[in-house]
């Protein structure tokens, strides 16, 4: 029995001792440098223009970020990609969309709002159909999870509020990471793809704006694509014909039916939560791509997004909240030119819908 | 709105390729081995109650029920004599066990079936379906109850006195969602008898564990992703499509099942109980007689001990043995899930059985080349059935298998891009399925694993890490669930 366990220890040793130093030196997300995501939040709060490293914790920047904000912005924005990029030109605004975002993360970016008491004047909400594919406390950005768990207590439960020990919560969660075999694997793709510079952890600034080679964040958190980000409608073309050919769209997998009632009923209660404080919510609904929103339009097992924009219309109306875009490029005439890839509006164009907003 | 998916039941759902289980499997083995022989079966019973009740505590009171109904009918049917008496305690225990199952798993397919041809008859019937989820693990718990309440009326085995020990027999977590589907003779004499720890053995198990789940998450897992994608979309897909996804799917449903059946039966044997077999290199099988000897042989001598046999089997004339084999496939087909693609599968395997009996294709020595081309047109054959297994309805299968007879489009090379595949991963999926092959293939002759054992030390560990790192680094990042699960 003895010689078994002393071997199962040895063989455990062997498997986990590589995988925890590859996920720890190589840490592709930056979650144990996070000396680096540290950095980047420093520089962005002063003002700084910052060209993003690959792969960095996006929920951990959104955490520092928030956590060392000065004084609450004026106007928050949450969602996906959809709206990391919009260009919204005007003072004391702060662009929390993080990449994929789910329900999850809406929840967790309200959560860090609360938490450290920032909560802004209004709040602008990109809804995305797979955003309800999770739990509203089962963010894609694990880091800030239990902000989204803390906000949903609190939201349950008042008393849940006064929780104010989250940040000692949160080491087993980066315990976690360092054991973890997926992360392993995208250690693994890091190094594969950029060699060892993928363990060189520096930030770089940025002197302008102005689109280049790396994407690139701004001090109010949107992002500047960069632009190999930009594809010709031949490849956009190629892009969306592999997505319908493989069935699975992005996020939204193989199809979408309908929105699962829990998670709606999670979405409505956070709407509720924000007007309830006194904040003026706008919601965003952002275009897909002609073919892509044809194949939704046609396809049965993509009815749930046409269907989710209806009840996120007919929730403006219950709550008497501004409802702009769609998910129908028609809505605001948009053609195959106007994506940048098959997923993103090109930035300017998506100007047009930050004008309809406000 | 409505409640879309599957959802999960409990926090901690315990699958063999879930975290949980790795904390779960060791625990259970220290205490187990920790503990004084006397306690083992109520730690056993206890542990495979909270594993069970990690997908729907509810579901306990449905194993909970068909344990003891079994337990008593089989105390009642040992103190009977008369034999008509016997066969009504048989009869009302196993409808009450099949009773269960049908009502969670046949209900809405029959009532379905029913309005169909009710609406073919210009009758239209709209019956109200219930909105259960199926137990995981009913239609095999039933069976293994089934088995003991026929074998203690036909007096191959005594009634169990002791009900723990007895429940543990029902619930033994290694084997109870997905078998092998145990005997009496074989499980509980193991779980009553006093057992010392074996290293040999306990190792054995680990490599038979490390070996399941190398099938089931570099295999199973990557091919899941193609074929999932190709079924889901038929439409989109090219005739290449469709044959990849027909191959694919032959080896992800072994490599899923079997490398199930593997964790099983190393679980167990690292608490020192054996299992039963259930796969023993069945592709690798000339005739279908000899294949349905080698895959899921649990299941297959079941319907043989308990359905074929008791309705004549071979000792009949020749037609009726063929009704038999009909008999027993179509059935055996019901049993993997409540759908006429099942039934159909069944079927397939049943007439190709009956055809190879007409030609005495059994009786034919088969050597060399012959031998060859027999194991390829048995492989072919489960590779066409295959697809009334997996495909949604019977006419989408039959658009499948015309399809790939009559290709539609080109090979488009890099079609599976958009899910993070692209036809440079093919290699990176044939190399195991190869090993696979290869392992198979000496397992006909010797016991791989016990010829690792019998390897140097460094030969020995290397081997074991390459098959560890090969299945860290390319299992896909979200895992699915074992496919017979759902059975």
């Amino acid at each position: 029995m003895k010689k078994f366990i002393i071997k199962i220890v040895l063989i455990t040793l062997i498997t986990f001792v590589p995988i925890v130093c590859c996920n720890y030196i190589v840490d592709p997300a930056n979650i144990f440098h996070d000396d680096v995501v540290n950095q980047i939040a420093e520089y962005l709060n002063v003002g700084h223009i910052v060209e993003a490293p690959a792969n960095m914790d996006e929920g951990l920047l959104q955490e520092r970020r928030i956590a060392s904000m000065e004084c609450a912005p004026e106007t928050v924005i949450i969602g996906s990609s959809h709206v990391m990029y919009i260009p919204f030109d005007y003072e004391n605004i702060y662009n929390a969309g993080m990449s994929g975002a789910y329900l999850g993360d809406y929840y967790s970016i309200v959560g860090l709002l609360k938490y450290y008491d920032k909560m802004p004047k209004r709040v602008v909400i990109g809804v995305d159909p797979w955003a309800f594919l999770r739990d509203a406390t089962a963010g894609r950005q694990a880091t800030i999870n239990k902000y989204a768990v803390y906000l949903k207590n609190g939201i349950e439960n008042e008393s849940a509020f006064d929780d104010k020990h989250l940040r000692s919560k949160m080491a087993y969660s980066k315990l976690k990471e360092l054991y973890s075999l997926s992360y392993f694997q995208s250690a693994k793709k890091s190094l594969e793809q950029n060699g060892f510079s993928a363990i060189e952890k520096t930030v770089s600034l940025a002197d302008d704006a102005e689109m280049g080679a790396k994407q690139k964040i701004l001090p109010e958190g949107r992002y500047v694509p960069p632009t190999a980000g930009f594809h010709n409608t031949d490849d956009i073309d190629k892009e969306i014909n592999e997505q319908i050919k493989s069935g699975s769209i992005y996020q939204l997998g193989q199809g979408f039916t309908d929105v699962h009632s829990q998670r709606w009923k999670d979405f409505e209660r956070l709407i509720k939560y924000l007007l309830d404080n006194g904040i003026e919510i706008q919601l965003y609904l952002p275009a897909w791509h002609p073919k892509v929103y044809e194949l939704f339009a046609t396809d049965d097992k993509f009815l749930g997004v046409i269907k989710l924009e209806n009840d996120v219309r007919k929730l403006g109306e219950k709550y008497n909240i501004p409802v702009h875009g769609s998910y129908n490029p028609k809505f605001n005439k948009y053609n195959t030119e106007d994506f940048m890839d098959w997923l993103h509006l090109k930035p300017n164009k998506m100007y047009l819908d930050y004008q309809s907003i406000h | 709105m409505k409640d879309v998916g599957g959802e999960k039941r409990f926090s901690v759902i315990m699958n063999f390729n879930s975290q949980q289980y790795a904390i779960f499997l060791p625990v259970v083995f220290l205490l187990y081995w920790g503990m004084p022989h006397r306690f083992r079966w109520g730690l056993l019973l206890v542990a495979s109650y909270y594993f069970y009740m990690s997908w729907n505590p509810q579901y306990v009171v449905l194993i909970l029920g068909t344990t003891i109904v079994s337990y008593i009918s089989a105390i009642i049917l040992e103190r009977t004599e008369s034999t008509k008496q016997k066969r009504l305690i048989i009869a009302v225990a196993s409808l009450i066990c099949l009773g269960v199952l049908f009502v969670f798993k046949y209900f809405n397919f029959v009532l379905e079936s029913v309005a169909y041809v009710c609406a073919q008859l210009a009758l239209p019937l709209h019956p109200v379906t219930l909105q259960v989820l199926l137990p995981v693990g009913i239609s095999f718990y039933t069976f293994q109850t089934l088995s003991y309440v026929i074998d203690v009326y036909k007096g191959k085995v005594k009634a169990e006195r002791h009900f723990g020990q007895y429940a543990t027999f029902i619930s033994f977590f290694p084997q109870l969602v997905a078998g092998p589907i145990e005997r009496t003779q074989n499980l509980l004499p193991q779980i009553k008898s006093v057992k010392t720890f074996s290293y040999d053995e306990a190792v054995y198990g680990l490599r038979l564990m490390a070996w399941g789940f190398f099938k089931k998450l570099v295999v199973a897992d990557n091919a899941a992703i193609i074929v999932d994608n190709v079924y889901g979309s038929l439409d989109k897909c090219t005739g290449f499509d469709l044959l990849l996804a027909v191959f694919l799917f032959t080896l992800q449903i072994y490599c899923d099942f079997s490398g199930y059946s593997d964790i099983a039966i190393g679980s167990a044997r690292i608490l020192g109980i054996k299992l039963m077999t259930n796969f023993k290199s069945p592709y690798w099988s000339s005739s279908l007689k000899e294949f349905w000897g080698r895959w899921h042989i649990s299941l297959s001598t079941w319907f043989r001990d308990y359905l074929y046999i008791p309705i004549g089997g071979s000792r009949c004339s020749a037609l009726q043995h063929n009704i038999n084999i009909m008999i027993t496939f179509l059935v055996s087909g019901l049993w993997h899930g409540a759908s006429w693609t099942f039934v159909f599968w069944g079927g397939i395997h049943g007439l190709i059985q009956v055809i190879e009996n007409l030609l005495g294709f059994n009786k034919i020595e088969r050597r060399g080349l012959r031998k060859v081309l027999s194991i390829m047109f048995i492989f072919a054959v489960c590779n066409i059935a295959w697809v009334f297994f997996r495909a949604r309805t019977i006419s989408d299968a039959f658009y499948i298998l015309g399809n790939i007879i009559i290709p539609i489009g080109g090979i488009d090379w890099f079609m599976y891009s958009g899910v993070g595949i692209t036809i440079f991963d093919v290699p990176s999926l044939l190399v195991p399925i190869f090993v696979i092959f290869a392992f198979d293939y000496v397992s006909l002759k010797q016991d791989v694993l016990e010829w690792v054992s019998h390897r140097r030390l460094i030969a020995r560990w290397g081997i074991y890490i390459v098959i560890i790192y090969w299945t860290i680094l390319k299992m896909p990042l979200a895992t699915s669930s074992f496919i017979y699960f759902q059975f």
